[in-house]
């Protein structure tokens, strides 16, 4: 365990680092980001920081961006990270529908734009109540159906609480997928459209990368980042601070910006999980919609029509 | 760990294939027209309680109308002593979030005879990138922290003090932070402020998780204060409720590789009781085989 | 070996399967094997380009595959079931439909799991099944008790063709070299001792012994596919028992029709009699009234509770612009009319009760969509996908293209078998006329 060694040796140093971290993912705002945009027109230059500090200026269409992490072997990866247990907690008060977690989610998975890992679903609990926005991540339940129906152990819960995905394993049945109750997991119908690069990347379950045609895949809240010390990219990327991530024995979970005691954040916020009456024991937690932020419709301006679109049944 | 292959990161890896093909004037002429980015440097220092000053540079580039880390590139450190001459203290390369540091003993720096420390960090400049520097002027001084555990209570107790020509002066009225590491991230778990004599008292929680040894790794600081930079004092303390960092394995349930026991025992009865008559039949077939074989022989 | 006089009639009406193949059995293989070509064609392409080619997507992730399976196993089933009943209770009556059941147990026991195989994505992973199983998988209990029902049923047919093998091998058909001496090595050098006939009666006792409640289980298996999930509509306790009860009734009103097409093209009118269309169709009613029971039971107390989930699947399935027609079909005609049919006196005439039988395997292959299909398009979180097509499932032609595939091996598992066997047993038949003494049996 090299990284515990070094959290004991040198405590300073670490926390000097995850200090300086929010320099790091604030200035990914302009340059870093907008290369992944695919749809800018050819011919159009972007500036950027090489890895070793050159500034360079090259044809968007040309760029490549490769994995972030370098994952772990299956076998580590079914075993989990000792001592942890994840949990997740997002803020409904918060959430405007900025989608940053669902494009942080999909350039960190290599996924394409209609590939949602991550949903941000505009729920309304019943006709009279006030329509609000729910994102959605994989709930890593602790009593998980996805993982009970597995015929081949593809999936598995870890000891660190996250629920993963061998999909060199995985046998392409659906049966997780029908098992589901939250509609959370997704199905490579097609060979996945990757770079060359990406498709070469060696896979492990906890990058999730690359994707491979006939197997499922979802969410995983990036125990890759965690490894290295990092949020996972939805909670970094989302402009509001709606999510936070933690270890629950620690009882500590953060957005980045603040940290907080993860029982006390449920208490005082009144945190509850999705469709308890499920038994399904998720493992993110909901902070109920109140004393909302921002308006509702706030999240429907400058969306594309097409995604408008997927709300009309709500908005009617 | 063996197993992990390689943890290192490969952040913001770029590849760009103009650049690795092999057409050399045109990556000439980009550089041609390539104007210098402007880049700023800003000077902090931590001064830790055994006397040892971090300064930390951190240097950016206005990339796109906004400013961006600018990691690997090389640091110098200067000390400006009173009468304006600079000494090098060393240089240092900005790491991926753009941060330089470099550790100084505080004991053998004197300070001018106003009690202040000066210090400068400068960033040459090339090609692309301009020239930047930042300074930092502070007096030395210390945050001595003490645990002290109580019946039920933890606390910690601090004190502030600050080198003088006169000798050391309390530093009163500072906000002090006490914070927790976690995983991604510190918690603060307590705050106070000094007293004139440059002390206070912070209540410790005692339901942290540490470690598996219990260990919590706190880190007490007197932030941004314009004279002394930034105050740091850390401590291990056992204080926390030990978290086993053993993998164990899973209990056998229906989400776990184990089945649960009445399972598998349910599951080999039936396989043995159907099979164990499919065994019979092929058993009373081979009987039906010897018997004609017999009759065939004598008939 | 010797053989009554109507196990000689027997073999009468099916020795020119037996001895050669005519131009239109040729035909008739050949508009089956071009049809299993055009499917072979559809597989190619859904393995090549992955299954995007079906209508399957995220949210309906199973759709008329998984009905084609769940409509066969229980076909199979039921075979099963009505043929270790027959055999068991010695039912003289039951002696020509007796070999029927058990082809229609192997033929849709075959054919089925072919269609589950079509809903894995990654067929070059099925080792896997192998190599990893997990025990608390339903899939993994379906695969075991899918192999175990297979060997199980092959082993019942072949145990009940021994004595007739020793038959054909030593009869007079003029049936070619290699034929006649395969029938010599399958009949186990069978010559009716009184030990050997002990053995294959204790065997084949033993065998329906255990495939009657084999069957049960097995078809429980098959619903807890579906049962052991947290779906509207799947996770009900009583999915097992309405599951059996739903094969056994398609099987029954499968039967039907298969009778009735070998007495068509076979003239078996003297075996096949009306009293058998009626026995079978008794047989039939009584399932069609339970199963009927159970699928009240099923939306009435779902109705009754409604809660939101199964409030919208029962909303869905009996609003007329959704599946509100499909359901009536398969829940009222379906099983109305063939109660209905048998029930009334007047009715019960070997048309009607075929066409009834028909009615109740359309109806039920439709139930088996109505199972799948629009619990899948309820999910617990509302549908917002950017992509339409994702929504709703519609049956794509690759699918319908290896759904006949399936139906034309089906049929060709049956005629192939016709050219190997006797469709009726030629042993075993008491020295007096069957069709005269089933009355009193």
């Amino acid at each position: 365990m090299q990284d515990t060694n070094e959290e004991k040796s040198n405590p300073r140093r670490d926390f000097l680092i995850t200090g300086a971290l929010g320099v790091a993912a604030a200035a990914c705002g302009s340059a870093v980001c907008s290369c992944k945009n695919k749809s800018s027109a050819e011919g159009e230059k972007v500036k950027l920081l090489s890895p070793d500090g050159e500034l360079v200026e090259i044809d968007s269409s040309e760029l490549r961006y490769v994995h972030k992490t370098v994952g772990v072997s299956t076998e580590v990866a079914r075993k989990g990270i000792p001592g942890r247990k994840f949990v997740m907690v997002i803020d409904l008060a918060r959430c405007k529908n900025a989608r940053k977690c669902v494009t942080a989610c999909q350039k960190m998975h290599h996924l394409p734009e209609e590939k949602e890992w991550l949903q941000v679903k505009l729920m309304k609990d019943s006709p009279e109540a006030a329509p609000y926005w729910f994102p959605k991540t994989c709930f890593h339940c602790d009593n998980p159906p996805c993982v009970k129906v597995c015929p081949v152990d593809a999936t598995f819960k870890r000891q660190d609480g996250l629920v993963l995905i061998d999909n060199e394993r995985c046998i392409g049945c659906k049966f997780c997928m029908a098992a589901c109750p939250y509609s959370t997991r997704v199905f490579n119908w097609n060979e996945p459209e990757l770079p060359e690069e990406i498709k070469c990347l060696d896979y492990s379950p906890e990058t999730s990368v690359p994707s491979r045609v006939g197997t499922v895949e979802k969410c995983d809240f990036c125990p890759d980042m965690a490894r290295i010390g990092q949020l996972p990219d939805c909670v970094t990327a989302c402009p509001n601070g709606v999510f936070y991530f933690g270890d629950e024995n620690e009882d500590v979970v953060t957005n980045g910006d603040e940290t907080v005691r993860f029982s006390e954040i449920i208490k005082d916020r009144g945190g509850y999980r999705f469709a308890e009456e499920l038994g399904t024991k998720p493992r993110v937690w909901y902070l109920p919609p109140r004393d909302r932020i921002f308006p509702v419709e706030r999240g429907l301006d400058e969306l594309p029509d097409k995604i408008k679109d997927r709300f009309k049944d709500i908005l009617e | 760990m063996p197993c992990i292959r390689s943890m290192q990161m490969v952040m913001a890896l770029w590849f760009c294939l103009r650049m690795l093909s092999p057409v050399f004037g045109q990556e000439e002429e980009a550089k041609a027209e390539k104007e210098v980015a402007r880049t700023r440097m800003s000077l902090t220092a931590n001064q830790y309680s055994d006397r040892t000053i971090t300064l930390e540079g951190l240097l950016r580039a206005r990339i796109e109308g906004s400013y961006q880390a600018v990691p690997m590139e090389k640091v110098s450190f200067y000390r400006l002593i009173a009468d304006g001459t600079e000494t090098q203290l060393g240089e240092s390369e900005t790491g991926q979030t753009g941060i330089a540091t470099m550790n100084l003993k505080a004991v053998g720096l004197s300070p001018d005879e106003e009690g202040y420390m000066s210090f400068i960090a400068r960033f040459e400049g090339d090609d692309e990138l301009s020239e930047s520097e930042g300074d930092l002027r502070i007096r030395p001084a210390t945050l001595e922290m003490t645990p002290v555990e109580g019946d039920s209570i933890l606390s910690l107790t601090f004190q502030a003090l600050a080198e003088s020509p006169v000798g050391p002066q309390p530093i009163p009225e500072a906000p002090v932070v006490v914070y927790v590491k976690r995983m991604f991230s510190s918690l603060k778990v307590g705050e106070g402020i000094t007293d004139s004599s440059g002390q206070v008292e912070i209540e410790f929680p005692t339901d942290l998780a540490g470690d598996e040894h219990s260990n919590l790794y706190i880190t007490a600081r007197i932030d941004e204060t314009e004279e002394y930079g930034n105050l740091v004092s850390t401590s291990t303390q056992a204080w926390g409720s030990p978290v086993s960092a053993e993998i164990k394995d899973l209990p056998p349930a229906l989400w776990s590789p184990v089945p649960p026991m009445w399972m598998t025992i349910t599951f080999t009865v039936l396989m043995v009781a159907v099979w164990g008559h499919y065994v019979v039949i092929v058993f009373k077939m081979r009987r039906i085989l010897r018997i004609g074989k017999k009759s065939t022989a004598q008939g | 070996m010797k053989t009554s006089d109507v196990g000689y009639d027997v073999l009468k009406a099916f020795s020119p399967q037996l001895e050669r193949t005519s131009t239109r059995e040729k035909i008739w293989i050949g508009f089956l094997l071009a049809m299993m070509a055009f499917g072979m064609y559809a597989l190619y392409l859904q393995i090549a380009q992955g299954h995007g080619v079906t209508g399957m997507r995220d949210y309906v992730v199973w759709g008329v595959y998984i009905s084609n399976f769940m409509f066969l196993i229980g076909l199979s089933y039921a075979g099963a079931l009505i043929a270790g009943l027959l055999f068991l209770a010695q039912v003289e009556w039951g002696r020509p439909l007796f070999r029927l059941a058990q082809m229609m147990t192997i033929a849709s026991v075959i054919v089925g799991p072919l269609f589950i195989l079509l809903c894995v994505g990654r067929l070059d992973r099925l080792h896997h099944l192998f190599i990893y199983p997990r025990l608390q998988s339903p899939m993994i209990w379906d695969v075991v008790a899918v192999v175990t029902f297979l060997t199980g049923s092959v082993l019942f047919l072949y145990l009940s063709l021994i004595r007739d093998f020793a038959l054909y091998s030593q009869s007079d058909l003029k049936l070619s070299n290699w034929k006649r001496k395969l029938y010599r090595v399958l009949s186990l050098g069978y010559n009716d001792i009184e030990e050997q006939r002990r053995a294959l009666m204790m065997s084949l006792n033993l065998l329906s012994l255990v495939l009657i409640p084999l069957s049960v289980i097995v078809a429980s298996i098959l619903s807890w596919i579906f049962g052991m999930t947290l779906r509207p509509g799947w996770h009900s306790t009583i999915f097992g028992p309405y599951f059996v009860l739903g094969a056994i009734y398609s099987g029954s009103a499968a039967l039907i029709l298969i009778m009735w097409v070998y007495r068509k093209i076979y003239k078996l009118e003297n075996f096949i009699t009306d009293t058998h269309f009626r026995y079978i169709g008794y047989f039939m009613l009584l399932f069609a009234a339970g199963y009927g029971y159970f699928t009240f039971s099923e939306y009435f107390t779902s109705w009754y509770g409604s809660e939101k989930w199964d409030g919208e699947l029962i909303e869905k399935l009996f609003s007329a612009h959704q599946y509100g027609w499909y359901t009536f079909f398969a829940h009222a005609v379906g099983i109305l009319v063939p109660v209905m049919v048998v029930a009334v006196p007047a009715l019960r005439k070997t048309g009607l009760i075929v066409f009834a039988a028909l009615i109740a395997v359309v109806a039920m292959w439709i139930k088996r969509y109505l199972i799948v299909v629009p619990t899948l398009e309820t999910p617990l979180l509302p549908m917002q996908d950017i992509r339409s097509d994702y929504v709703n499932y519609s049956i794509t032609w690759v699918e319908w293209g290896l759904t006949l595939a399936g139906i034309a091996l089906f049929l060709l598992l049956f005629t192939l078998a016709g050219k190997f066997m006797t469709i009726m047993p030629v042993t075993g038949w008491p020295r007096r006329q069957t069709t005269q003494s089933d009355q009193k049996s």
